[in-house]
């Protein structure tokens, strides 16, 4: 056996591992491919062997073969298997090969739960190390949710190893299973203060990817990490808490106020080039939030741009090319500032760096204005001119047009010059952007009424010199698109033909069959309207010969279109030939045609809007959906896409089609369709960005031969325009008014802007018609702008999820179900934080789901309550006077406490942490308060706004909220406090009428459902008793914001008939005094009857002058029964000091700093020898019956808070010995205070 | 986030590749392939962003690389992440594999890329940075090798002693010299 297992090992060794297979790939070269699969073999060989190593070996070899691109999937169970390898060398190797080859559609996956589990919490910390890294690679939905819990208790490991990447791998456990991340973020967020910087650190990486998709719900962070900004040094951690800041400040203008000077501080005093250039983008974010002014707006400003010149003036290429970058960030919002630098931006645009040459370019489109556009474009243009290759050319050409198009050509003040520049555009050799060109010639054409003749003069002179545009290169381009421009603003303009017959004759002549089929079809319909306005003009004057020699030319020239391959072409051209053959005819007969003729071309032209034609609203009984006929066999895409570039169509352009009017058959229709789609493909009237439709065509076109004409010398064409002219940097508008004097305003359309006479024919006088174009009635240009951008599929999606929240009881990581224990037991603590502490250990981990469900029934159960007692609270005017305590210990009140405290009701809880972080924010608004506040303040701050709804804190924010009140925006605080307190009332009054229905469950006893509940359970007293009625009371201190004590009685009828006029004169002594409905009167009634054996409850409540001794009030009951006799009961109401104090604040920390301070100065003591009762029942009496609250309890020993209406605070120390011996010792601010407590405690533990 | 890393030399040859977002293996040569044109066609002296291919990220992805001898290191990142931190990150990295390599050259990218990417692991983790600091790097990757080392124990060393003969780049035919079964005696010996 052993033999075997060392000659196996020898073996092995000569087994070819990685470094074989590397080197045999090497020494292969000619046959990778052949040597590879001969190596697969081997492997899958290798991989049937039962040895681990063998395995380990072939699947290291396979992931290096997964890097050169063969797929290895297929032995994605062998890979499992070496992950499961006890081993850490063969562990790794398959945690690598699975984090290459796996992904979340694996389905090998499913098997590896529970290994990966193993690993996870393996005592080798490197192990799970493994585990965690491979796991971030190919987590899914199963693996997140199966795992969530054990990468949690990771969150907890003693190595910061371990913990930093739990905490990374916490964010793709979110994205694959986003119900996690409500219960794992408060774990989450306590990382961000761990004490090792890279645990830190990668808490802040996870927190800022949550956040940059989703910032609103993160908004409630920013106190904690401002604090994170101005106390860190590590730069990894400030950029990433940067960039997310800059997220934020959208958000939050305030936010961003906050941040400018310690984000400025930072730019001055920072080394780091990385960290510098983020302050500054975000800065520039929050300059871009804050749209009111601030004092040193200027200042920031001036600093981004001047350290972002620093960066673009730097040698190195990166800083330059994010200088721009951040750069055209600023522009969108303070051109100003970034125009001053317009040279050096300029001067980039020769950097010998294509990157940044384009980003040079995005800056200078929003660098113009009007006057620096003229130079610009002219720089711009020489730079075209030198540049090589044709890729940056054309993207100079695009920026050219982007930047004097933009905004309705807002910055164009001379559109003469605009025309020339798009004329000697159009002489750029090979570009891809004829399309663009042409569109803007059209647009302006259309929309600048002015300087319409000028560019038909253009365009008459472009179509003339066809042929130097159709050069030997425009095969490769989309130029010859401006000529379907030319021949339409010549047609549809040719009233301001300086010579129509001219324009004709360049237009019938020669190389149009070359061109593209939409294009001849733009030619040939552009042909028949001039053709009629030659017509129509020459009727006029008279003159027969020009009429004839048109008529001829047309007749001789056409018919090479009638057999154009172009359907279009063809269809247009035979129908205008029939049409001159006509009119040719008619003249013959010396009948004029004219007028006739130029109806057919007649109609003003307007814009119409973009997406008009989707508004057009459906008329009612029409489904565009249903067939009219049967469905042919093709759809008709087309048709959609045909909307989308047409600004310009035409009234005319669809009445060839409809001249007569008949029912259709069905063979018509479908006839029809076909034209209609072939129309649709080739209407001139749509402007056509892309050759793709036409290559047909231009295929046939090339077997054409065309004679190519090689021009060596620059293109000039006597009387084109060249912008050249246009080149006098100074003084150019005087001697533009000049010129324009002498033109002289011949357009007779009613343009809006027709009547703007020669004065004013300046530049301004160029007006664009910027209406968005014709709608149908009622519709606006942006109604459907409102849909998510993000993609269906984006996992962040899920991920938009309210943090702030309170966690519901039932939103628990899964934990599972095999290691459950059945278990009735509830700490205290699980209580407490409610599920958090459930995931930390699988000890604590043990709560059955039984307990779970019973819960969730139970607060189903109270919600029933609330409604039902909020309709009580309504009949009885007496409750609605006063508020109760609640009992802390259950996990549903302890919100409602929290909450009540800081006079904010639970279902305003949500609003809460904005109402934090807005007191946070508003702190730079206003004069900054005392010193000593500041730190209270601070320390606020760090308190997440999460934390403020567990009760630990009260005493903190007591504080914070009284200096709240001296903020502005104090009044909104106070009315929300107003509205959210009578809902605490009504849960208020709602808890105590449960715990009434409890006691009354028990007659009159507390109910002790578990040592927690009965742990702070007020204790009841008897008030009064006779034969009729008993009274029980118990006290409540409710401090904070009520500084009351509340009573609460409980009336109970003992006899079988009812009672009523319950009437309590009860006076108020000098320093005792009840809140009452009518101060004078002395006697509370209560409205209600009690039938024989019913109780009822009624609270009263009290403010103490003096909460240091204790008080009594005497006064009597007076109620009616049922047969008419009145009694009196007479009534004692004791209230001890204890009756004062309530321990809700009682934190760990708040209490250790409380003992360290030095405040409690006064100290007192008593031990009792031989105390007849246990432990737990003497920690009841004194939590119970002194109304405080247990802080820490360790065996035998346990230390007790409680604070007084007034603010004093009360510790204790409960030592308990075996023998009997207790000994409580206290300190407290107050001696009074602190001597009477103990003296009632005393008392209290000695009777039982 | 950073989407992907690559490696690759001066011809487009991948000697690591690292995908935090699943692309099929067709498709990571695509974009390998890609990512090589656009970045080798870059002089030396021009800025080390690029605004992402196509095949990889979107408006939103970024390159970042850095061009050492005969290697390219790219990372594909989107806008959370600095530019500039991601060059030093790769600084970084380059100075992790040239301590534990002991001036790293390509060779030992090509023989070593499981130990590459053990490395790299610790840097980067499921496309977040982990940890900067080549300190700790060094000490995790360190600590791990001990590991290994302990687990090969005395059985590694024969295996050690012929990959030193294989590496010694012995002529192919001795290599293929399969030993014959080890006399008793040598059995006898070891045990």
């Amino acid at each position: 056996m052993a033999l075997r297992k060392v000659k196996g090992n020898l073996e092995r060794m000569f087994d070819k591992n990685l470094t074989d297979l590397v080197r045999g790939i090497r020494n292969n070269k000619e046959t990778e491919s052949k040597y590879i699969s001969q190596c697969m073999e081997e492997i899958k060989t290798e991989l049937r062997q039962d040895n681990l190593a063998v395995k380990a070996n072939a699947v290291a070899k396979l992931t290096y073969l997964q890097m050169l691109g063969y797929d290895i999937s297929w032995a994605g169970f062998n890979i499992i298997e070496v992950m499961s390898s006890p081993k850490f060398t063969y562990k790794r190797i398959g945690y690598l090969s699975a984090s290459q080859c796996f992904h979340q559609d694996t389905e090998v996956l499913m098997l590896t739960t529970n290994m990966i589990r193993k690993d996870l919490n393996s005592h080798n910390m490197y192990d799970s190390g493994t585990a965690l890294t491979g796991l971030a690679c190919f987590i899914n939905g199963d693996l997140a949710r199966d795992l969530a819990n054990d990468v949690m208790t990771l969150l907890a490991s003693t190595k910061p190893y371990l913990r930093k990447k739990a905490v990374l791998l916490l964010y793709k456990v979110f994205l694959k299973f986003p119900e996690a991340l409500r219960p794992a973020f408060p774990r989450l967020k306590e990382k961000l203060e761990d004490p090792d910087p890279g645990v830190q650190s990668a808490a802040v990486n996870v927190i800022c990817e949550l956040a940059r998709k989703n910032p609103k719900n993160y908004l409630s962070l920013a106190p904690v990490f401002f604090k994170l900004m101005t106390s860190s040094t590590n730069n990894w951690m400030l950029i990433k808490i940067i960039k997310l800041f800059g997220a934020l400040t959208p958000l939050e203008p305030r936010l961003g106020k906050k941040l400018i000077e310690p984000l400025t501080n930072l730019i001055h005093s920072t080394s780091a080039m990385s960290l510098l250039y983020e302050c500054i983008n975000t800065v520039i974010a929050v300059l871009i939030s804050i749209s009111s002014g601030m004092p040193n707006h200027n200042a920031s400003i001036q600093l981004c741009v001047q350290k972002l010149r620093i960066l673009i003036e730097d040698s190195d290429q990166n800083l330059k090319y994010l200088g721009l970058l951040a750069m055209s960030k600023i522009l969108k919002t303070h051109p100003k500032s970034v125009q001053a630098h317009k040279d050096l931006v300029l001067q980039c645009l020769d950097d010998k760096d294509e990157s940044i040459r384009l980003r040079a370019l995005d800056l200078l489109y929003g660098m113009v204005t009007k006057k620096t556009v003229m130079e610009i474009v002219r720089r711009l243009m020489n730079h075209m001119d030198r540049a090589e290759g044709t890729m940056y050319r054309d993207e100079l050409l695009q920026k050219i047009i982007l930047i004097c198009s933009q905004n309705n050509f807002q910055y164009i003040t001379n559109f003469e010059w605009y025309i020339s520049v798009l004329v000697e555009l159009c002489r750029m050799e090979g570009t891809q952007h004829g399309g663009l060109i042409a569109n803007q010639l059209m647009d302006v054409a259309i929309r600048v009424v002015a300087v319409r003749e000028f560019t038909v003069g253009q365009m008459a002179l472009l179509l003339d010199n066809a042929h130097v545009i159709v050069g030997p290169a425009a095969a490769r381009s989309s130029i010859a698109e401006v000529l379907y421009a030319a021949s339409w603003i010549c047609g549809e303009f040719a009233q301001l033909l300086a010579n129509p017959k001219a324009t004709l004759e360049s237009m019938v002549r020669g190389k149009v069959v070359s061109l593209p089929g939409h294009i001849q079809a733009t030619y040939v319909h552009n042909m028949l309207k001039l053709y009629t306005h030659i017509i129509a003009t020459a009727e006029e004057e008279d003159d027969a010969e020009m009429i004839q020699e048109v008529t001829n030319l047309l007749l001789e020239r056409l018919p090479v279109f009638v057999s154009s391959g172009d359907l279009e072409v063809q269809e247009r051209a035979s129908c205008i030939v029939q049409i001159v053959t006509y009119v040719q005819k008619c003249h013959q007969h010396g009948d004029k045609i004219g007028p006739e003729l130029s109806a057919l071309m007649a109609g003003e032209l307007n814009p119409v809007a973009p997406k008009a034609q989707k508004k057009v609203p459906l008329p009612e009984g029409l489904d565009l959906d249903a067939w009219i006929n049967d469905p042919p066999s093709e759809s008709e895409d087309e048709e959609d896409e045909a909307y989308k570039k047409e600004i310009f169509v035409k009234h005319e352009s669809t009445s060839k089609h409809k001249k007569e009017k008949y029912e259709p058959t069905e063979e018509e229709l479908q006839k029809l369709r076909e034209v209609r789609k072939a129309e649709q493909a080739s209407n001139p009237y749509y402007v056509k960005n892309s050759a793709a439709s036409v290559q047909g065509f231009t295929r046939v076109d090339q077997e054409v031969a065309v004679e190519p004409i090689y021009l060596n010398v620059p293109l000039k064409i006597p009387g084109m325009t060249s912008m050249d002219k246009y080149q006098m940097v100074d003084g150019w508008q005087e001697s533009n008014k000049k010129r324009h004097k002498k033109h002289k305003k011949r357009s007779k359309r009613k343009g809006p802007h027709s009547s703007s006479d020669e004065e004013d024919a300046g530049p301004q006088a160029q007006v664009v018609n910027t209406d968005v174009g014709e709608m149908p009635e009622g519709a606006h240009l942006s109604d459907d702008n409102d849909a998510d951008d993000r993609p269906d599929d984006d996992p962040h999606r899920a991920l938009d999820i309210n943090l702030d929240e309170p966690l519901a009881p039932n939103e628990v990581l899964p934990t599972r179900s095999h290691y459950e224990v059945k278990s009735r037991r509830r700490s205290r603590s699980d209580d407490k934080e409610n599920i958090l502490t459930n995931e930390v250990s699988h000890k604590k981990k043990s709560r059955s789901k039984k307990d779970k469900k019973e819960k969730i029934k139970k607060s189903k159960k109270e919600e029933r309550k609330v409604k039902k007692s909020s309709r009580k609270g309504q009949d009885n005017l007496i409750l609605d006077l006063e508020e109760t305590v609640e009992d802390a210990s259950r996990t549903d009140d302890i919100p409602i406490a929290a909450n009540h405290i800081n006079g904010i009701s639970e279902e305003n809880s949500t609003e809460k942490p904005t109402d934090d972080l807005d007191f946070w924010l508003s702190k730079s608004d206003s004069v900054p308060p005392a010193t000593d506040e500041v730190d209270e303040v601070r320390a606020t701050d760090t308190e997440s706004p999460m934390a403020a709804a567990t009760p630990g804190n009260e005493e903190r924010k007591s504080k914070t909220s009284k200096s709240k009140k001296e903020k502005k925006n104090k009044k909104n605080k106070e009315k929300s406090e107003k509205k959210s307190k009578k809902k605490v009332k009504d849960e208020v009054e709602e808890t105590v009428s449960r715990n009434r229905e409890e006691y009354e469950e028990t007659n009159g006893t507390v109910m002790q459902e578990s040592e927690s509940q009965a742990m702070s359970q007020p204790v009841v007293r008897l008030l009064a008793q006779d034969s009729v009625l008993k009274l029980m009371y118990s006290t409540a201190a409710m401090d904070g914001v009520m500084s009351e004590v509340l009573v609460s009685i409980k009336f109970i009828n003992q006899s079988s008939k009812s009672i009523s006029k319950l009437e309590l004169n009860l006076p108020d002594s000098s320093s005792l005094k009840m809140v009452r409905i009518d101060p004078q009167s002395e006697v509370v009634s209560f409205p209600w009857e009690l039938s024989g054996g019913e109780a009822q409850e009624a609270n009263l409540s009290f403010t103490a002058a003096d909460d240091t001794i204790p008080h009594k009030l005497r006064g009597f009951l007076s109620y009616t029964q049922e047969d008419g006799v009145n009694s009196d009961l007479p009534v004692r109401l004791e209230f001890p000091v204890t009756a004062f104090l309530s321990g809700k604040t009682a934190s760990r920390t708040t209490f250790t700093d409380l003992l360290s301070s030095g405040q409690l100065s006064a100290r007192s003591s008593f031990t009792l020898p031989n105390s007849q009762l246990s432990f737990s029942e003497v920690l009841e009496e004194v939590s119970c019956g002194g109304s405080m609250e247990v802080v820490e309890c360790v065996d035998q020993t346990a230390s007790l808070y409680g604070r007084s209406l007034h603010g004093h605070h009360v510790c204790l120390l409960v030592k308990y010995q075996e023998s009997g011996r207790l000994t409580i010792d206290g300190k407290s601010t107050e001696g009074t205070l602190l001597s009477n407590a103990l003296d009632h405690l005393k008392t209290s533990l000695m009777q039982k | 986030m950073i989407k992907a890393i690559l490696v690759f030399n001066n011809h487009g040859k991948p000697r690591l590749t690292k995908f935090y977002q699943y692309f099929n293996e067709e498709m990571q040569q695509q974009i390998i392939k890609e990512t090589f044109q656009l970045v080798s066609k870059r002089d030396d002296n021009v800025c080390n962003f690029l605004e992402g291919g196509s095949l990889i990220g979107g408006a939103d992805y970024k390159l970042i690389y850095r061009h050492y001898a005969t290697l390219y290191f790219v990372f594909c990142v989107d806008s959370s992440e600095s530019e500039l931190g991601i060059l030093d990150l790769i600084q970084v990295f380059v100075e992790t594999l040239d301590k534990c390599f002991e001036n790293v050259c390509e060779l030992d990218l090509i023989f070593h890329v499981d130990k590459v990417h053990y490395i790299l692991n610790e840097l980067v983790m499921g496309g977040m940075v982990l940890e900067t600091n080549m300190t700790e790097i060094i000490t995790r990757i360190d600590d791990q090798n001990k590991l290994e080392k302990q687990e090969a124990g005395l059985a590694a060393a024969p295996a050690r002693a012929v990959s030193a003969v294989k590496n010694m780049n012995l002529p192919q035919q001795i290599k293929d010299i399969k030993l014959p079964d080890l006399p008793a005696a040598i059995k006898d010996l070891k045990f």
